[in-house]
């Protein structure tokens, strides 16, 4: 009972605590504003959440203002620039594909490992979530963070709350958004004559230089894309020879006719396809549908979401369709009981390029010479309305195939789960949560009949059809007692739970082959089994306990601690461990000293804070893989055969990952800037990792506690309030990363440093042959080293290629000491006269050195103007589409525009090599295309330095302008409408040539996310 | 209370837990138990012959690419240029990690620890399965040997990995060659009098082909290796025995190849293939519809309907094609389907026409059509019995022995009724006469089946040099192959072969 005079403070998580001094009322309202700094924000730390002002370790959070305005067809694309940290890499622009994320540079050798990611506590994925679903989303990044959740953190923790119901409001929420989708076009082609004299030339080079006068024949006389077999009705390319029977062809548009630069008394006769390039393409549109209701009183709340997401993708066939419910419920049973629900489910079609894998769309249908045919001819000349097939379903007609190879998906994802909260004693809560999730993802495929070669060409009518499913189940029991007590200043929250969870996984496909007709696509009209009918299961289970202890002295010195004790059956004889994470905090800015000191007027708020924890990670481990494996060999003789195809590692332990995290929280200027700074020093101590064997073994490698890796790095995300009047307000914030990774420790082994792997090159530095890359102690991981062949120059004439015949190139296919003028003439690093390996030169690295992102907010009244970067610096990557291209190894693609520049006999004075069929002379690679690190001939050790380019780039990755229509033009019948238009991923500004600059390294073909503009509403009743 | 509860917590999730982890694979085999039956055993016999099947298409570019056979006119981009043309060095190494083939080794290594240990129901299925992995294991430690000169030798499956001591050096050839023999004899003891064929299938590893390897390894050792008359004799008796165990020639060249006809006599190891199963490599041999379909045989038919979709890779050298222009040797359109850009009037070309050919495609593994789609599930053999003939015209040969009788034997079969003595038979000559007739008649009878390189091998340098433009005095360091940087790197025991230091 409050007396007249007393204060009381009323506070809630994530508000602004306010004193009320009592007067003679008999009620009080308070109403509490949410905070607005961002060191007072809520952050949800697993198993429960916390304010960063008593927060000691390192926890991001993303501002979901980015989830409000873009189309989304996968939430985890607003992390990317957001968080410090965090790489978030879109490797495609398919709808519905989740970007490849990654925390604090990986804890594997080869820079990958995904982070946990739990939707309301439930393992899963941000595939097929409705973003407009989704709370928040908070990152744990140090291990003291993330230990409690032990054996799955090591990559850090992805934590997803959805949305619920709260006390006191009721409203009806509805957005609309619609959005066109714009192709890059980045990567430049050239035209059909070019085209021709070019690749016609490149011939008659590579035979000179192979000295085999008759190679490759059929790419001149015959039916291929600079050959002169083409007809003038139905070829798959329109090239050939000018005579009386096909100079009609001229009076029609596009049609024109070239000198044969190898045989000038001949005329090829060719169409110049202009658009052959965009035949991938197809219209692309995105429309976001959600509706939501929620509410809530003091017994209970709910929240129902509804939503309809149907994204056509830019490439012919691919979209994603989703469509998505949810609910959240709670209700108050009892003063000290209480019971939520949580039900999410998606449904959704999720469409793939039916012509193949993103580097089959845009490296072969894209890169699609010139001189191919659309569509077949009239007998007078003019286009038919007939699809020309091209040669074949990898490199034909993209708009006569679009259609034979029907690809159906259906996915269902549901999760649900029940909880109850007993307040067995005051202060003392039994949380228990029971979960289900699951997975139904059905893919149904069938071939119409389809030609190959033209019109006339012969009909496959395999009709194969084929059905698969594949089926997740996951399970999870966790209780937790929770005990809160405040005793004068001390403050403590401790935890403690255990938790059950499995993951069964269950696959089953089959197919038939020979159907009678096109118009059954389902296996029931096929006339015999394609292939042998399969099912497959497989599952894990974790057990765990887990604890927590939080402990604060008059909000001033902070403390925590957590554990997880998990046990997996993914391992041996060592299936538990235990980890631990402690922290400590200082809020410096409460001692009396320093809240009276001068120094209080410009910082408000510091606080220093200190982390060690220890992490598990089990997703490098399989799930029997321990136990040695006798794999199928295949069907021999009509009976499947086994073989060992791993050995037994029972002994393996775990992996540990053990973060010492040093931060730093300070804001300025009565918190209008803030400032959180995190440096970290990652070791992965008996890092589970394939170590390399002898070939003699049987095996190329085999997983083992392979040494220790360490990620250092460092995060910067700074919060500016710059401008905050009544009518306008600035804000801007900046994330800014910085990691790298290095061997610490490796099993011992004959090699100097224990090196695994590497490639031997000249250092010219010390004068010594010496091993680079792989792995080294002592040194940075180097896996994602590029290294390269460096070109000196190009030989400008004969006569210079000749003075060089001294120099022996072992890459060049004929003689090796005969070179031409045209090719590269490569630095000979040792200096010893022979062109080999050793001549090899590090270039640089795929992974970035730095990436961050940067976000402003400007709002003058009811205007709001929103706009978002993120950039990465100090990544190489080697552009297949162009190279390829340039290399001409596939026979027929197009070649990009930097061919026009290449050396010939009068453009002599130029850094791009003489372009040569097939690749000939090796002067865009040396090796194979591969891309393994692990291969001294892959395009990664290999290529011409010439060719790789640098893929730094700032995204323009979202500009939004929105307008809040003042409620009272509705009479407050609407609550808030907001209207808004947003352009996403708008441009980059690069150097590099090709559409995506965010994947380092080889880059065969990745379908760019396109450009798009969305206009959208947002209304709430 | 709380004490009481958490306790209870911990101890449930605890102590239900140790037993909830023990999981066992539904879907997977794992090392547990997989050795206690005769069933285990069997499978993993079956996972030998799939392994086998695995390395086909390296065995018969080890055996064959290198030869004078291939580097003629392709329609789509070559493959293997630099192998055909014996262009080799260091820095571009083929065949890196030996091939794949120790893990084949490794398998058989793991079938002879443990197969023995396991109880059959009938004894001799089990000798009879352990001699065939004896076999094999012979079969691919000769093969490291001609592609590599010496090699490690691994005898045990590798079951602990420290990587202190995974450093392992070459053995030298002398070394190999023993071990290779050693198992050739541990295979013909252990199948002891079993002459059969398992499960009378010649898809699998048999006495008859541990002979036919015995003859093929003794003459290479006796001609390479210095092992002289002792060895030819060896090999002479060893390949004259394989006539008993139900080995014959086909009577006509058509009989023998085509999927009809896998059940022949004449095969003694042949590798299986069917849809649905496995399909062999020979499709890149051929080529697509796109080029076949508007061409012409030689017989002037157009290849309009000829349902195909392959790829040409590889094709037929001039020298091959000259070879093999002989209208009377049936071998000439059983080995190759030649393309031309026209029909000639209708009338064909009966002979080689340089300006009009297009390309070949290779008919020997042509699988056959069924609906609109081609399958190429021929078997192919490893050894067959044309091959043991020719291996004992070698033999006499290199004995100072007539092997004219081998040689006419051959060329009886694939003359027909075309057959003239006089114009067909080989009469006896020098022994480099011998040779070099030996060396012609399997290069007509083995195209595509990965010989040739191995019999320019087994004859000697100099007849490598004088069939293989691209080799000349001086590189007979090249005759085996160098080992990648990778393969160093990972074991620094490893020597460099010699000649590419």
């Amino acid at each position: 009972m409050a007396s007249t005079g007393d204060v009381l403070i009323f506070s809630y998580l994530g508000f602004t605590s306010q004193s009320i001094t009592v007067g003679d009322q008999s009620t009080i309202n308070a109403v509490l504003q949410e905070d607005a700094a961002l060191l007072d924000e809520v952050v949800v730390t697993g198993y429960g959440s916390q304010t960063r002002a008593t927060l000691t370790t390192s926890v991001s959070k993303l501002d979901t203002q980015i989830l409000e305005s873009s189309t989304r067809s996968n939430a985890a694309t607003a992390l990317q620039g957001t968080i410090a940290g965090l790489r978030v890499t879109n490797t495609t622009g398919q709808p519905g594909a989740t970007p490849q994320i990654v925390l604090r540079g990986g804890t594997n050798f080869d820079g990958t490992g995904s982070p946990l990611i739990l939707i309301d506590g439930i393992p899963g994925s941000f595939y097929a979530l409705n973003s407009d679903d989704i709370e928040s989303i908070e990152v744990l990044k140090d291990a003291a963070a993330t230990a409690i959740y032990g054996a799955r953190s090591a990559n850090g923790v992805i934590l997803v709350t959805t949305k619920s119901g709260k006390p006191g409001k009721s409203s009806i929420n509805y957005k609309y958004k619609y959005s066109m989708n714009e192709e890059r076009n980045d990567q430049k082609y050239i035209g059909a004559a070019d085209f021709i004299n070019y690749n016609r030339q490149s011939i008659a080079w590579y035979r000179e230089a192979i000295n085999n006068p008759g190679s490759f024949g059929a790419f001149l006389d015959g039916a291929n894309s600079m050959g002169t077999g083409g007809d003038a009705i139905s070829s798959p390319f329109t090239t050939q020879l000018l005579t009386a029977d096909n100079q009609y062809l001229l009076n029609q548009p596009g049609w024109s006719t070239i000198p044969d630069i190898l045989n000038p008394s001949q005329d090829i006769l060719f169409y110049d396809n202009k658009t052959v390039g965009d035949r991938i393409y197809q219209n692309s549109a995105t429309k976001d549908h959600y509706l939501s209701f929620d509410g809530g009183n003091e017994k209970g709340s709910y929240y129902l979401g509804l939503g309809l997401l149907d994204n056509d993708g830019l490439i012919l066939g691919s979209g994603f369709k989703r469509y998505s419910g949810k609910f959240t419920g709670s209700y108050r049973i009892t003063d000290n009981l209480k019971v939520n629900s949580n039900v999410l489910y998606s449904h959704s079609n999720l469409s793939l390029s039916p012509l193949g894998g993103d580097d089959t769309v845009f490296r072969r249908f894209q890169s699609q010479a010139p001189t191919s045919r659309t569509y077949d001819n009239n007998p007078d000349g003019t286009w038919s309305n007939i699809y020309a097939v091209g040669q074949n379903q990898g490199f034909g007609n993209p708009l006569y195939y679009q259609d034979k190879f029907v690809r159906k998906n259906l996915e269902q994802r549901l999760s649900a789960s029940v909880g109850i909260d007993w307040s067995i004693l005051d202060n003392l809560i039994l949380s228990v949560d029971g979960s289900h999730f699951t997975i139904n993802n059905h893919n149904e495929s069938f071939n119409r009949a389809y030609r190959v070669g033209s019109t006339t060409g012969p009909l496959r009518t395999g009709r194969e059809a084929s059905v698969s499913l594949d089926r997740t189940l996951r399970n999870q029991l966790t209780g937790t007692l929770n005990y809160i007590k405040s005793v004068g200043s001390h403050n403590l929250n401790a935890l403690i739970g255990a938790e059950y969870f499995k993951d069964n996984y269950f696959t089953t496909s089959a197919g038939t082959r020979n159907s009678p007709t096109d118009l059954i696509e389902t296996l029931n009209a096929g006339a015999e089994a394609n292939g042998i009918p399969s099912s497959f299961e497989t599952e894990y289970v974790l057990a765990s306990a887990f604890g927590r202890l939080l402990y604060d002295y008059d909000n001033k010195y902070l403390f925590g601690f957590t554990f997880r004790n998990d046990g997996s059956s993914r391992l041996g004889n060592n299936k538990s461990d235990f980890f631990p994470g402690v922290s400590l905090g200082w809020n410096l800015h409460n001692e009396n000293f320093f809240a009276n000191s001068n120094i209080a007027n410009t910082i408000s708020r510091i606080k220093p804070r200190l982390s060690y924890g220890v992490n598990g990670n089990q997703e490098v481990l399989s799930n029997y893989g321990v136990f040695g494996a006798y794999g199928s060999q295949g069907v021999y003789n009509g009976q499947t055969g086994y073989a060992n195809s791993g050995l037994p590692t029972l002994d393996l332990q775990w992996e540990k990952s053990t973060t010492l995290n040093a931060g730093l929280d300070i804001s300025f200027f009565k918190d209008r800037l803030t400032f959180i700074t995190d440096v970290y020093s990652r070791d992965i101590k008996d890092k589970l990792a394939n170590l390399t064997l002898p070939y003699y073994t049987g095996f190329s490698s085999i997983l083992t506690n392979n040494g220790t890796i360490r990620n250092k790095g460092f995060e910067l995300q700074v919060n500016g309030d710059i401008i905050q009047n009544q009518n306008l307000t600035w804000n801007v914030g900046a994330t800014i990363t910085s990691n790298r990774n290095y061997v610490e420790k490796l099993p011992k082994n004959a090699n100097d440093l224990n090196r695994q792997d590497g490639q031997l090159i000249w250092n010219a530095k010390t004068g010594e042959e010496e091993w680079v890359g792989g792995l080294q102690e002592g040194q940075r991981v180097g896996n994602d080293l590029v290294i390269a062949y460096e070109q000196e120059g190009i030989y400008a004439s004969q006569a210079e290629a000749d003075a060089d015949s001294n120099i022996q190139d072992d890459f060049l296919p004929g003689d090796k000491n005969t070179h031409f003028a045209g090719d590269v003439k490569w630095k000979d690093q040792n200096g010893d006269g022979i062109i080999n390996t050793l001549d090899r030169k590090v270039i640089g690295r795929t992974t970035p050195d730095f990436l961050g992102g940067l976000t402003t907010s400007l709002r003058y009244k009811n205007f709001n103007l929103f706009l978002k970067t993120d950039f990465a610096t100090g990544h190489l990557v080697w552009n297949h589409i162009r190279n390829k291209g340039y290399g001409q190894t596939q026979g027929n693609l197009n070649q990009p525009t930097e061919v026009l520049d290449s050396w010939t006999p009068t453009n002599t004075d130029t850094d791009w090599p003489r372009f040569v069929f097939v690749n000939g002379t090796k002067n865009v690679w040396r090796g194979n295309e591969g891309a393994s690190s692990g291969d001294s001939s892959s395009l990664l050790n290999a290529g011409n330095s010439q060719f790789w380019e640098k893929g730094d780039y700032l995204a323009l990755r979202e500009v939004t302008f929105s307008y809040d229509v003042p409620s009272e033009y509705f009479n407050d019948v609407i609550k808030r409408l907001n209207i808004f238009v947003t352009g996403s991923n708008l441009h980059y500004f690069k150097s590099f040539t090709g559409e995506t600059p965010e994947i380092g390294g080889v880059q065969y073909g990745a379908f760019p996310v396109p450009k798009t503009v969305t206009i959208g509403l947002n209304l709430t009743f | 209370m709380k004490k009481y509860i958490s306790i209870l917590l911990i101890a449930f999730t605890m102590g239900a837990c140790e037993s909830e982890l023990e999981l066992t694979s539904p879907s997977e085999l794992t090392t547990a138990g997989f050795w206690d039956t005769e069933e285990g055993v069997r499978t993993a016999h079956t996972g030998l012959y799939a392994n086998l099947r695995s390395s086909a298409d390296n065995l018969w570019l080890l055996g064959e690419i290198r030869s004078d056979i291939w580097g003629g006119r392709t329609f789509e981009s070559p493959n293997n240029e630099s192998l055909i043309r014996s262009d080799i060095t260091v820095a571009t190494a083929p065949f890196g990690g030996w091939a794949g083939l120790y893990t084949r080794i490794h398998r058989i290594n793991d079938f002879l620890a443990n197969a023995p240990d396991v109880s059959f129901v009938n004894e001799e299925d089990k000798n009879h399965l352990l001699a065939q992995a004896y076999g094999l294991r012979a079969f691919y430690y000769y093969t490291l040997l001609k592609t590599w000169g010496g090699v490690p030798i691994i005898l045990e499956p590798i079951t602990d990995v420290d990587p202190a001591s995974l450093s392992k050096a070459r053995a030298t050839q002398a070394e190999v060659m023993t071990q290779i023999k050693a198992d050739i004899e541990t295979s013909l003891s252990t199948f002891g009098s079993s002459n059969n064929f398992w499960e009378g299938n010649r898809n699998f590893w048999s006495k008859a082909a541990t002979l036919a390897l015995k003859g093929d390894v003794y003459i290479w050792s006796g001609n390479l290796m210095g092992g002289g008359a002792s060895d030819f004799e060896a090999a002479k008796t060893a390949l004259q025995q394989v006539a008993s165990f139900g080995v014959a020639l086909e009577p006509n060249i058509s009989d023998l190849w085509g999927v009809g006809n896998e059940g022949n006599s004449e095969f003694i190891f042949a590798i299986q293939y069917k849809q649905d199963e496995a399909s062999n490599f020979y499709n890149s041999l051929t080529g697509r519809s796109t080029e076949i379909n508007p061409t012409f045989n030689d017989k002037g038919n157009s290849m309009g309907d000829f349902v195909i979709a392959g790829a040409n890779r590889y094709g037929q050298s001039e020298k091959t094609i000259l070879l093999l222009d002989d209208n009377d040797d049936s071998r000439k359109d059983a080995t190759f389907i030649r393309l031309y850009v026209d029909d000639n009037g209708g009338l064909g070309y009966t002979n080689y026409n340089e300006s009009a050919y297009f390309g070949s495609v290779f008919n020997k593994f042509l699988g056959q059509v069924i609906g609109s789609e081609r399958i190429f599930e021929n078997d192919v053999p490893v050894y067959r019995y044309a091959d043991v003939i020719l291996l004992l015209a070698e033999a006499k040969n290199l004995l100072g022995e007539d092997p004219s009788g081998e040689i006419n034997q051959i060329r009886q079969r694939a003359y027909g009724d075309n057959y003239a003595p006089l114009l067909h038979a080989y009469t006896n000559g020098s022994p480099t006469e011998n040779a070099n007739a030996i060396l012609d008649e399997r290069y007509k009878e083995f195209i595509g089946e990965g010989k040739r390189w191995w019999d320019l091998r087994r004859a000697g340098n100099s007849f490598v040099l004088d069939n293989i433009s691209f080799l000349n005095p001086g590189d007979e360091y090249k005759l085996v192959l160098p080992i990648t940087t990778d393969m160093i790197g990972r074991n620094p025991l490893l020597e460099q072969t010699p000649g590419y230091n």
